[in-house]
């Protein structure tokens, strides 16, 4: 035994007498010679030729293989082939026979499906030493006493074929052989280790030292591992690979899954020469890829180590089978946890495929125990491991104290390049940087910022928070690397106050970015760098390009065309708050390279003007002033005329105003502006201008008041146009106490003339009247109660003479029956007299004016409101005597009245209505406030005129009527009877109306079988 | 994977000098602190680039103890390349220098490329040998001299390489005969032709090592 070897654990439990020594029983005291297992059984053979198959179960079946020994056995792992070398006699060559156990001869044992021969080419018979049975069935090798290999290629179950052997194999006898894969074969003899190329027959030696029979075997099917007295070797194809020493005189070598199984003789202490001293055999089993030793025991003498089941099996002389039943990794990794053997308990779990969960369960183990042990770097390694499964703060509690840092920051940067970091991870990781970075000056913290490559994966944003708190320049380096332009521009205006810089990284930026942040942070900007602040917003607002980009960039050399970047001006102007000046430049450029601008740019350039021309000494106003006018004046400008109003109302910008004014066409503004600053002449020039239009200025001039300068002229017009009543205006002047009686003298004398012109016509008229009064009451009179001739001999109709039968009317007319019936259209008018006074059918009724007023007109209240205020709508009580057939004799004096009330009537009328016109607005416009006057702007005056025309023509359309049917009680009153004729619903088409009641033939609705039971909203 | 070369190497040293750590910082890039001790003979291979060829170390690590000498002295026959390493920690390590240098010259071809290497220069504050006497011993056998952390790293990656590069340049030189496996150098398969024809006739030997492989 070595001294020097590897570790040594128990992974296999012993059980002792597996098979009830049913073996035993069955070999008696016969001598196992070669034992061999595959397809689930095991095969012993013994000195006297039989052979014993031996199932899972422990049956045995036994057959006479051979009629003295069996040498060599060889159970393929997959068939219910068994290869054999033996002999039937002595002193003749062995024969090689092949059984096929699932089929039975006539004796009923296993059918030998062949026999041959072995012995070499030369055919010197030599004992056989060494035997192997490649997998596919098709390559059978067969080594011999005096150092020749035979190989036979063919189906071994078949007796064609033949034996060839291979050249170059030497003399020592061959211990050894094995396939690897259908082409090489090993050769292992006493002296040497060859491969021999199956197909090119060359045969390369890989080393000049050999081994004895059984210490050899194909590990993992592709190394040769071979076992010499001090070592044990590896073997590739191309030579010799590792080896492991251990020592002692080694007798078998098996290879089971990745163990190898060592059988060593015990060198006992007492001299071996006393043959009572039972021989012991030890068996090591090796982990070849973990470097242990899983099993190392001793026992008595060996006759083989089978593999089969899954398991090693013990064969011993004494024909007990004894079983290594491997531990199962749970308890194996329990094993190794108590002796805190982690480090092997990790390699064993990953080479054995254990899942992740339980692997990261035995790291941290592994680091709990090393923790314990005061290890904490080695700990930490170990709990890097367990990232993505253990929960991270199992950990992290572990090392908060400061000592720890250094394992916590590995364990945090780890936790970060396996993204399985949170943010604060981050803050935790950054924290400790700024801690440790104080500590020893390390610079963790800038390698951390400066790694642009983001070697560690961490959350920027919270990065940059936690930096920010300690290192304002490595913050904004950080933000800088990773273009977290918010973080920099912030850090930069808040912390640092270095607005140059901002406004530099803004330049740097490319539009989205550069315009986004330039709202965000463009207030501060300004406020401190107002200069560059503007320069560089005009360029956003034009044609914006990243300061590092070339000035011109390649798409536009190729001749694509770039659509420029700009932003609106409008979201900056708020910025500039209490920068006028540089609002002014800024807008003033913006208006002057783009014309599209909105009108907040106008705005704000207008209101600004005014605020820079208030606060600016005389001297620089005019330039303002006319700076402001001409963007005022200029068509393209798109400003906000009432805003801009406001501003210049605030700020006294008396010339923008006016200009405004005149825009809005608000004269009376105008006119009252320059009446408050006293600049009358100026306001009745306005007035002048504009008084054809809205004569209701020079009603402003006069109630402001006016300088008496001024008076002359506007009463001259007042007068003229009649724009107020007399009497107001008196009272207007006399509420201003500087005027003297000569300023209105003049006034007073033509307003008194005038009027007196008019009460001297109209008394005229009223006697007139009179007059005519009086002829048409006696006209009524003869005709009531006077009898009247029918004189005339003529139809009125055919100018025929006269024939019975004759209708004869009061008017004078008569006709024939026949003509009249033909003629008239009522039975009671006369035709010829009823002709004229019919009223032209053109003339709507009053209600259908009104309704296609109300549709037409865009103000259907004024509408509703103007006849309103006309009382329309006012109840009417309308007193009408009886309607009396009349007589026939009163027929003439009709005749006389009609005759007054004739066209000379009307034109009478129309004349007195222009006469009459002031006192009937003086007399109205205090009695009735005009509900419409508010809506439609037309003077009060004027339109009381208008509304008077109306009332004539329909008095005149009363008076002009012949039928006298209608008396009207309240004759003295214009209005009145105008509204009983006039009264819209008492004419109203019923026809018309959708809503009556009575049914309508074109109503294709009429008959229609609707059921109102069905309606859903009947209540 | 296709190599132009294939050089194999030694690492010879006292025991716990560190050469089990070498060979694992150079192929696995990992130190592992606490390293059991090697039995018998271990295995690393990696492919490096030199003069734009791959190459590949094959490099076999021995163990240092006594015991095993016997074992591992037959490893030094087919090896181009050795790394003698002592442990700059530790006196007698360099002491053993001598005995190793006579056991290499005598156990492996007279054309191998030695390199001595003083380890664990990490552990500067245990320092026993100086780096000069280093410096004076590879002076005085003709060997390339070179300090290594095995735990850091530094120089390992260099020491290997440049063991490499002086035996390229053998071979370019036409030092060693590249069809000799006996030299432990091996012409790739895919170089196998190139290389013959460069190394000037002989190249049927070559030729058919390629082929085998």
């Amino acid at each position: 035994m070595a001294f020097l070897e590897w570790r040594r654990f128990t992974f296999f439990d012993v059980h002792n007498n597996i098979d009830n020594g049913k073996i035993a029983e069955c070999l008696q005291d016969t001598h196992v010679t070669v034992a061999t297992s595959g397809n689930n059984h095991v095969i012993l053979c013994d000195l006297t030729g039989w052979a014993h198959l031996i199932s899972r179960s422990w049956e045995i079946t036994s057959f006479k293989a051979y009629e003295l020994i069996i040498t060599h056995a060889h159970q393929l792992p997959h068939d219910t082939l068994l290869v054999t070398i033996g002999e039937d006699e002595t002193g003749v060559t062995p024969l090689i026979k092949v059984w096929d156990w699932s089929r039975v001869d006539r004796h009923g044992n296993p059918k030998c499906v062949r026999t041959s021969r072995a012995v070499p080419s030369h055919m010197f018979p030599t004992p056989a030493t060494a035997l192997a049975v490649h997998d596919n069935k098709n390559l059978l090798a067969v080594g011999f006493q005096d150092g020749s290999v035979s190989l036979f290629r063919g189906d071994i179950a078949r007796q064609r074929g033949k034996m060839k052997t291979l050249s170059d194999t030497g003399t020592s006898p061959i211990t050894g052989l094995a396939f690897k894969d259908t082409d090489k074969l090993f050769i292992v003899s006493r002296n040497c280790i060859m491969v021999s190329y199956v197909n090119s027959e060359k045969c390369v030696v890989l080393d000049s030292m050999g081994a004895v029979a059984g210490c050899s075997v194909l590990a993992d099917r592709h190394r040769l591992t071979v076992a010499t007295s001090e070592a044990i070797y590896c073997y590739t194809t191309e030579g010799r690979g590792p080896c492991y020493a251990l020592e002692g005189e080694k007798l078998r070598l098996n290879w089971f899954r990745s163990y190898l199984v060592i059988t060593t003789s015990e060198t006992s202490t007492k001299p071996s020469g006393s043959s009572t001293t039972p021989k012991s055999h030890h068996v090591t089993i090796l982990d070849i890829q973990n470097k242990f030793i899983v099993f190392s025991k001793t026992f008595e003498e060996i006759d083989a180590v089978l593999t089969e089941w899954g398991s090693f099996y013990i064969l011993t002389k004494k024909k007990e089978m004894i079983y290594l039943d491997e531990k199962d990794l749970q308890s194996k990794l329990s094993l190794l946890f108590k002796k805190n053997l982690y480090d092997v308990a990790i390699r064993i779990a990953s080479s054995q495929h254990y899942d992740a969960e339980g692997l990261t369960e035995i790291y941290k183990q592994y680091g709990d125990h090393l923790y314990s042990k005061g290890d904490f770097k080695g700990a930490i390694y170990q709990y890097v491991k367990t990232i993505g499964w253990l929960e991270t703060s199992y950990i992290i509690r572990k090392y908060l104290e400061p000592r720890h840092l250094e394992p916590l920051i590995q364990y945090l940067e780890e936790l970060h390049k396996k993204g399985f970091a949170t943010e604060d991870h981050t803050t935790l990781l950054l924290t400790c940087y700024v801690k440790i970075d104080q500590h020893d000056q390390q610079g963790k913290l800038k390698l951390f910022i400066n790694s642009k490559d983001k070697a560690i994966d961490f959350d920027v944003d919270v990065a940059i928070k936690v930096v920010r708190q300690v290192s304002i320049d490595d913050a904004l380096s950080l933000a800088a690397n990773h273009n977290r332009h918010d973080w920099y521009l912030k850090m930069m205006i808040e912390d640092k106050k270095e607005f140059k810089q901002a406004l530099d990284y803004i330049a740097e930026l490319e539009f989205d970015d550069a315009d986004c942040y330039m709202k965000k942070y463009g207030h501060k900007l300004i406020q401190h760098e107002p200069e560059e602040s503007t320069e560089l917003l005009k360029l956003m607002c034009t044609d914006y390009k990243p300061r590092s980009k070339p000035l011109v960039d390649e798409s536009s050399l190729v001749g694509r065309y770039r659509e420029p970047d700009r932003s609106t001006p409008d979201d900056f102007i708020h910025m500039f708050l209490s920068n006028s000046e540089k609002l002014i430049i800024f807008l003033e450029h913006m208006i002057s390279t783009d014309v599209k601008c909105s009108t907040l740019v106008f705005d704000a350039l207008i209101e600004h003007y005014i605020h820079v021309w208030a606060k600016s000494p005389n001297s620089e106003k005019v330039i303002y002033e006319q700076k402001i006018l001409s963007v005022l004046k200029e068509p393209e400008s798109n400003y906000d005329k009432d805003h801009t109003l406001i501003i210049c109302q605030m700020l006294g910008f008396k010339a923008g105003i006016l200009h405004l004014y005149e825009e809005k066409k608000l004269w009376r503004a105008q006119v009252s502006l320059h009446m408050r600053s006293g600049e009358a002449d100026l306001a009745l020039a306005v007035c002048r201008r504009r008084g054809a239009v809205c004569p209701r200025l020079w009603l402003d001039v006069l109630w402001t008041p006016p300088p008496p300068r001024c008076l002359p002229d506007l009463l001259h017009v007042v007068a003229t146009e009649k724009l107020m009543s007399p009497i107001l205006v008196v009272d207007c002047l006399a509420s201003t106490p500087t005027y003297t009686l000569g300023d209105v003298r003049k006034y007073l004398m033509d307003v008194l003339k005038s009027e007196d012109e008019v009460i001297t016509r109209e008394q005229e008229l009223a006697t007139k009247y009179k007059k005519e009064i009086e002829n048409m009451k006696a006209h009524i009179q003869v005709i009531q109660h006077e009898p009247v001739t029918f004189q005339s001999s003529r139809c009125a109709a055919c100018n025929r003479p006269l024939e019975l039968p004759t209708v004869h009317f009061l008017c004078q007319h008569s006709y024939h029956q026949d003509c009249f019936q033909t003629y008239s259209e009522t039975e009671r008018e006369c035709p010829a007299c009823a002709a004229p006074s019919r009223r032209p059918e053109a003339l709507p009724h009053a209600a259908e004016a009104l309704h296609s007023r109300l549709q037409q007109q865009h103000d259907p209240f004024a509408v509703v409101s103007e006849y309103f205020g006309r009382g329309l709508f006012n109840k009417v009580t309308v007193v009408t005597e009886a309607p009396t057939p009349s007589p026939p004799q009163s027929s003439s004096v009709s005749e006389a009245a009609t005759l007054s009330y004739g066209p000379g009537a009307e034109a009478k009328l129309r004349l007195q209505e222009g006469q009459s016109k002031q006192i009937f607005v003086s007399n109205t416009a205090k009695q009735i406030p005009p509900k419409g006057s508010s809506i439609v702007p037309v003077p009060e005056g004027r339109m009381r005129v208008l509304e008077q025309q109306k009332y004539s023509s329909s008095l005149e359309a009363h008076l002009t009527r012949l039928e006298p049917v209608h008396v009207q009680k309240d004759r003295d009153s214009p209005i009145s009877s105008a509204i009983s004729n006039g009264n819209p619903f008492e004419e109203y088409d019923e026809t018309k109306n959708p809503f009556s009641e009575e049914s309508d033939p074109t109503n294709p609705f009429e008959n229609d079988d609707y059921d109102k039971n069905l309606n859903p909203f009947a209540s | 994977m296709a190599y132009a070369y294939l050089f194999k190497y030694i690492i010879i040293g006292d025991t716990g000098v560190g050469k089990s750590c070498l060979l694992l910082q150079f192929t696995d890039k990992r130190f592992q602190p606490v390293h059991d001790l090697t039995i018998g003979v271990e295995f690393g291979a990696r492919m490096i680039t030199i003069d734009g060829k791959q190459i590949k170390l094959q490099i076999w690590d021995t163990a240092g103890q006594e015991a095993f000498r016997s074992i591992t002295r037959s490893y030094y026959r087919g090896a181009a390349g050795a790394l003698l390493v002592y442990d700059i920690t530790r006196r007698e390590t360099f002491n053993h220098l001598t005995t190793w240098l006579e056991d290499a010259r005598q156990h492996s071809n007279s054309n191998m490329v030695i390199m001595l290497i003083g380890n664990k220069s990490d552990l500067e504050s245990r320092r026993e040998v100086k780096k000069e006497e280093g410096e004076a011993f590879a002076r005085e056998h003709g060997l390339v001299f070179m300090e290594t952390s095995a735990k850091t790293a530094a120089n390992v990656e260099e020491a290997f390489i440049n063991t490499a590069k002086e035996i390229y340049e053998k071979i370019q030189e036409g030092v060693f005969d590249i069809n000799n496996e006996a030299n432990g150098i091996k012409i790739g398969p895919q170089h196998s032709t190139a290389g013959g024809a460069k190394a000037g006739g002989a190249g049927a030997g070559g030729a058919a090592g390629g082929g085998c492989c």
